[in-house]
């Protein structure tokens, strides 16, 4: 470093001495040439001096004489001086003015000679820059020359630095080697030393290992029996584990280790405490050389006091030490025993079972002086007995896991262990899971495991549970859940679950039990089931029934549904319990129960409130007259005879009924209101049934009444049709007819349409009433038409009822008009608009479907109801009929006459036929003329309605308008 | 002792003479230049010297060549730049020179020359002092080895140059 630092200041000297000495160069030279500048201009100043002056000799001399100068060395002088400023301008001037020659134009930067003489003067101007010409050039030259001399210079410095740099390094390798030298020496004289000092090392080391050697050689041959002697207890070891019998494993082991050993005996010895304490030995495994007798057999060697023969053993085998010994050592009292057995070298290991003394193993060989026991034998064989300890103690636990096994397995518990990984996998399930009908050994396989067990209701919550435990901070738990069996059935269970967590709080596993308590929830269940019921019928108690009373009153509240609460009992029937006994009246009350059952809807509800008292809940019905069908029901089916033990007993029942309303204050009142009924019922002669209002009674008794009659009226051929015959304003030509139904009533007379119309809607005998109509219409049109009238098509009622059931209609139209011969282009249905907004808003398709069957469609009574364009658009409108009220109301306002021949001439521009009823004179038809201005067969209107026989007459060609005028206002007047 | 003088002179004229025929040099030219700014109406500016050769004479063209490439772009002297312009002999009548330059190798053609001058009014120089000597030149120039100039006085007369008074002290007039 200092070496390389010492260069560069040797580098950096040489070029500072450089630099300086070509400064200096520099300046002297540019000190120089400023002077030489001077110099030359002085010179040429003084040349054109003595030009000018020579000049004006010679022009003085001109003046004098004419003869010219010979040439001397003045005039060389001269010529010199021209001839070396060539640029200088020469002239004379006499008074000021130019005589010869040419006068400079510029003299700004011009060296100026001039000579004056008396009558002349001479002048020559000379520009510096030609006066300093050869200046110049040399001035460049010397330029040109030192700067080559600075780069020599610069050149000349660069090799000598370089050569210093390169003596330098050259200089420092020769160090490095030099110092290399150095320590190649020194190591050299170490390594010699180190390798005198570990020769003699070797020397002894090689003493040493000789001698281990031989030692090691004995040491490998005792290895070699140790080796043996563990194999020996290597292979016993894994008899121990493998044998199902121990006993047999045990035999196994003493021969192996004895033949190893090379010993005559090897016993297997239990030690108990005797009565002084002193230990007895018994012998309970044995092996011996071939030839020799059990020492088993021999009964001076059973429950031998080893405490007191084998000298140690009592007090070293309880702490664990190894006990050796000869026969000599043995006692003399008891010596002469074991030398007849020929027992003379004795080794014991004890055997320690869970930390206690259970027996020893002992090696018996019978040589005399004692057999000597290397480290390697001792410690093998207390490895041996170690061993033996261990598989006897294995087999205790064993034991005591089947015995706890077994009780599990007879417990209605299922264990089980879930690993605490993401989604707490089956690790662990006792085989009683088979009591549910599943293997433990499918649960583990399958990925769901017990999960999957759990009915799909429960899943949430058990998933919750799981989770909770889960958690960092979970606690045991306790959930109850349906389990699903082998056989697809469920049982309710318990699962009693515990995380279980390490020192780092992270959840190791979840053990838990499930237990069945199937038989528990069926009691608690039937248990609420009898707190709800009737314990003698069945029904639901008064509890129960006020729950639901309660809740319809609620619903009704929000919703202003309608229902109604029944409150009924059996007439007389004090008298049946005391006539026939309590149990044919618990009987009677039985039955009673299941027809009550057996009258009403799932959703309603019947309920026993004690003794012979019945409430009914009836829900969601569409008016009052539903609860007075019902209650008709009932009453009519408990009036059949019912066959209790042989008696054949008949009951009439009176019922009171409370009908929800605005005005209800609460269930409770409604239940009231309904049991004052019944006592109503009961002043009133019993056996019917009564509502809390008057208006009510009368209004559903007489609707329940026409229902009844209706469905006799129907097989008793009391309904009738009638014909509106459709006649054009003008010719009175029949283009349709249209078929009204009436009832000749036995008692009320006749009744039209509208009279019992909606009570066959709301009894469900519309759909017959229809079903006649069109069966009954289409037959006439048929006999019409065979008998060779003209009559374009039938025009009949289509009623809500109808539409709803669109495929028995569908079925009706198809195979009617089949049956007589016709089209379903021979039929056309009117269609209010009432109607038509119901089809339109719930998508019923019926109408285009009839549309589609060829059937035409009209609207009835246009612009009475729900009037709406679209429906003559969407579905395709044959015909526009205006109800009878715009013609009455036309005949009196001009507006509404108005209004009359607009609703006609919408019809007529759209296209659809327009049909005007009401038109009963010839006043009417005038007047529906002039209002709607139409053509005679674009403007219809309907006559009165007639019967089959009148309207066949008509069609034939009678007289029509008196008669239908005739007609018409009867029709109207009924 | 005059007359030895001339003599010398005219045999150093006539050595001149000899080693003028043989090379016109740079300074010839030079003191050409100064020479016609001593003239009593001197050339000022751009003055175009014609350089008469001899076309037939090889000799005599490459005199006027080698004059040409001395003056160049033009030999300045005081307020003089001489410009030459190489003229062939056969168009000496047309040349529109200020001046004439008589290179060597002329010959015959000599006689011929000076009429066209003095009838033109163009005074001539030359390094050949024979050609001022027999008047065809109206001044002659030696340079080496020291200046010398010969003016031909007749000539002179005849081509209406005259030169400065201190000039006429400079030459020798015949």
């Amino acid at each position: 470093m200092n070496r390389k630092g010492h260069a560069w200041q040797i580098d950096k000297l040489v070029f500072i001495l450089i630099g300086i000495a070509l400064a200096a160069l520099w300046s002297v030279v540019a000190a120089f040439s400023v002077l030489e500048r001077d110099f030359t201009l002085d010179r040429a100043s003084e040349q054109l001096a003595m030009t000018v002056a020579t000049l004006a000799d010679f022009n003085e001399l001109s003046q004098q004489s004419a003869t010219p100068i010979e040439s001397n060395a003045r005039t060389e002088a001269l010529w010199r001086a021209l001839l070396r400023y060539p640029a200088a301008s020469i002239w004379v001037e006499t008074q000021g003015v130019v005589i010869d020659g040419l006068p400079a134009l510029d003299l700004s930067n011009s060296i100026v000679a001039q000579e004056i003489r008396s009558n002349f003067t001479v002048f020559a101007a000379l520009p510096q820059a030609e006066a300093l010409a050869d200046w110049y050039r040399t001035l460049w030259r010397r330029a040109i020359l030192l700067g080559l001399t600075s780069l020599g210079f610069v050149v000349l410095a660069y090799f000598l630095v370089r050569a210093l740099k390169q003596r330098t390094l050259v200089e420092r390798d020769a160090a490095v080697l030099e110092e290399r030298n150095a320590q190649l020496t020194r190591h050299q004289l170490t390594l010699e030393q180190t390798v005198s000092k570990r020769t003699a090392d070797l020397k002894v080391v090689n003493t040493r290992l000789e001698t281990e050697l031989v030692e090691r050689r004995a040491t490998e041959q005792t290895l070699r029996e140790h080796d043996g002697l563990l194999s020996s207890v290597a292979k016993g070891a894994a008899e121990l584990l493998g044998s199902r019998s121990l006993d047999q494993a045990i035999e196994v082991l003493l021969q192996l280790v004895g033949q190893t050993l090379a010993v005559r005996r090897v016993t297997l010895n239990t030690v108990v405490s005797g009565i002084d304490g002193n230990l007895l030995s018994t012998i309970e495994h044995e092996w011996h050389v071939t030839g020799l007798k059990n020492l088993g057999d021999d009964a001076g060697f059973k429950s031998v006091d080893i405490s007191a023969q084998l000298p140690g053993a009592g007090q070293i085998l309880p702490t664990g030490g190894i006990v050796t010994f000869s026969v000599n050592d043995i006692p003399a009292a008891f010596r002469e025993h074991y030398e007849k057995a020929d027992l003379r070298s004795f080794l014991l290991v004890p055997v320690h079972v869970e930390s206690r003394l259970w027996g020893h193993v002992t090696f018996i060989d019978n040589a005399e002086q004692g057999r000597e026991w290397n480290w390697a034998e001792t410690d093998t064989l207390r490895t041996l007995a170690g061993l033996v300890g261990a598989a006897i103690a294995r087999q205790r636990n064993l034991q005591e896991l089947s015995d706890a096994n077994m009780i599990v397995q007879n417990t209605p518990t299922v264990l089980y262990r879930l690993r605490g990984e993401p989604g707490l996998p089956l690790a662990y399930v006792s085989q009683n899971i088979s009591k549910f009908g599943h293997r433990a050994d499918d649960l583990l396989r399958s990925e769901s495991g017990l999960f999957g067990l759990v009915a799909e209701e429960h899943r949430d919550a058990v998933s919750e549970v799981m989770d909770r435990i889960a958690r960092p901070d979970g606690q045991s738990a306790t959930i109850e859940y349906k389990l699903r069996t082998g056989k697809g059935d469920y049982r309710w269970v318990e699962n009693r679950c515990t995380p279980i967590r390490d020192e780092q709080n992270r959840l190791k596993e979840v053990e838990g039990i499930i237990i069945d308590i199937t038989e528990r929830k069926q009691a608690e269940e039937k248990i609420a089931a009898m707190a709800r019921t009737d314990s003698l019928t069945g029904l639901a108690n008064r509890a129960t029934f006020n729950e639901r009373l309660h809740d319809a009153f609620a619903s009704a509240k929000r919703h202003g549904s309608l229902f109604a609460v029944m409150y009924l009992d059996l007439d007389h029937f004090k008298d049946i319990n005391d006539t026939l006994g309590h149990p044919v009246g618990d009987e009677l009350l039985k039955a009673v129960a299941k027809r009550l059952q057996q009258c009403i809807r799932e959703s309603d509800l019947v309920a026993r409130l004690g003794g012979d008292e019945y409430a009914v809940l009836q829900l969601d019905i569409a008016e009052p007259a539903s609860a007075g069908i019902l209650a008709h029901n009932i009453q009519q089916f408990m009036s059949r005879p019912f066959q209790l033990s042989g008696n054949d007993l008949r009951v009439t029942t009176s019922i009171g009924i409370c009908l929800f309303s605005e005005d209800s204050d609460s269930p409770e009142q409604m239940l009231v209101q309904a049991d004052l009924a019944l006592y109503r019922a009961k002043e009133e002669g019993r056996n019917t049934y009564r509502f809390h209002s008057d208006d009510l009674d009368r209004l559903v008794m007489e609707r329940s009444e026409l229902t009844d009659d209706l469905r006799k009226a129907l097989e008793a051929k009391e309904l009738v049709l009638r014909f509106q015959h459709q006649m054009t304003l003008e010719g009175e030509r029949i283009v349709g007819t249209r078929a009204v139904v009436g009832w000749n009533h036995p008692e009320r007379g006749y009744l039209l349409a509208q009279e019992f119309v909606p009570v066959a809607e709301k009894s469900g005998l519309i759909i017959g009433l229809a079903h006649w109509v069109l069966d009954e219409a289409c037959h006439c049109l048929s006999i019409w038409r065979s008998e060779g009238m003209q009559l374009k098509r039938m025009t009949l009622p289509l009623t809500g009822a109808q539409l709803k059931d669109s495929r028995t209609l569908l079925r009706d139209i198809a195979e009617t008009t089949e049956r007589w011969g016709l089209k379903p282009d021979d039929i056309e249905f009117d269609v209010t608009e009432a109607i038509l907004a119901q089809a339109t808003f719930t998508g019923n398709e019926v109408l285009t479907t009839l549309r589609d069957l060829g059937c035409h469609i009209a609207i009835d009574k246009f612009g009475t109801e729900y009037s709406s364009i679209d429906y003559l658009r969407n579905y395709s409108m044959t015909q526009l009929k205006i109800d009878r009220s715009f013609v009455d109301e036309a005949l009196a306002d001009v507006k509404a006459r108005r209004l009359l021949g607009t609703m006609i001439r919408l019809g007529n521009d759209l296209g659809i036929g327009v049909v005007v009823d009401g038109i009963e004179s010839d006043a009417r038809r005038r007047l529906l003329a002039s209002a709607a201005q139409v053509a005679s067969e674009k403007g219809c209107y309907y006559g009165a309605a007639v019967s089959a026989a009148e309207a066949g007459a008509l069609l034939r060609g009678e007289s029509m308008s008196a008669f239908a005028e005739s007609e018409g206002r009867a029709e109207t007047s009924r | 002792m005059k007359l030895l003088k001339v003599t010398i002179l005219l045999s150093v004229l006539v050595m001149c003479n000899l080693h003028a025929a043989a090379e016109v040099t740079q300074r010839d030219m030079q003191v050409t230049a100064r020479a016609l700014g001593f003239l009593t109406k001197p050339f000022t500016g751009d003055t175009l010297m014609g350089i008469l050769y001899d076309p037939q004479n090889a000799r005599s063209l490459k005199e006027a060549e080698e004059i040409q490439t001395m003056l160049g772009s033009g030999l300045q002297s005081g307020g003089l730049t001489l410009r030459a312009q190489l003229v062939p002999l056969d168009q000496l009548g047309s040349a529109s020179v200020d001046l004439f330059f008589l290179t060597g190798y002329l010959g015959d053609s000599a006689d011929l020359l000076r009429a066209s001058l003095a009838t033109r009014k163009i005074p001539c120089v030359s390094t050949d002092i024979e050609q001022v000597r027999s008047g065809r030149c109206v001044m002659g120039i030696v340079s080496a080895p020291r200046v010398e100039i010969l003016v031909n006085r007749k000539a002179a007369e005849e081509t209406g140059t005259s030169f400065a008074s201190m000039f006429r002290m400079m030459i020798l007039e015949i």
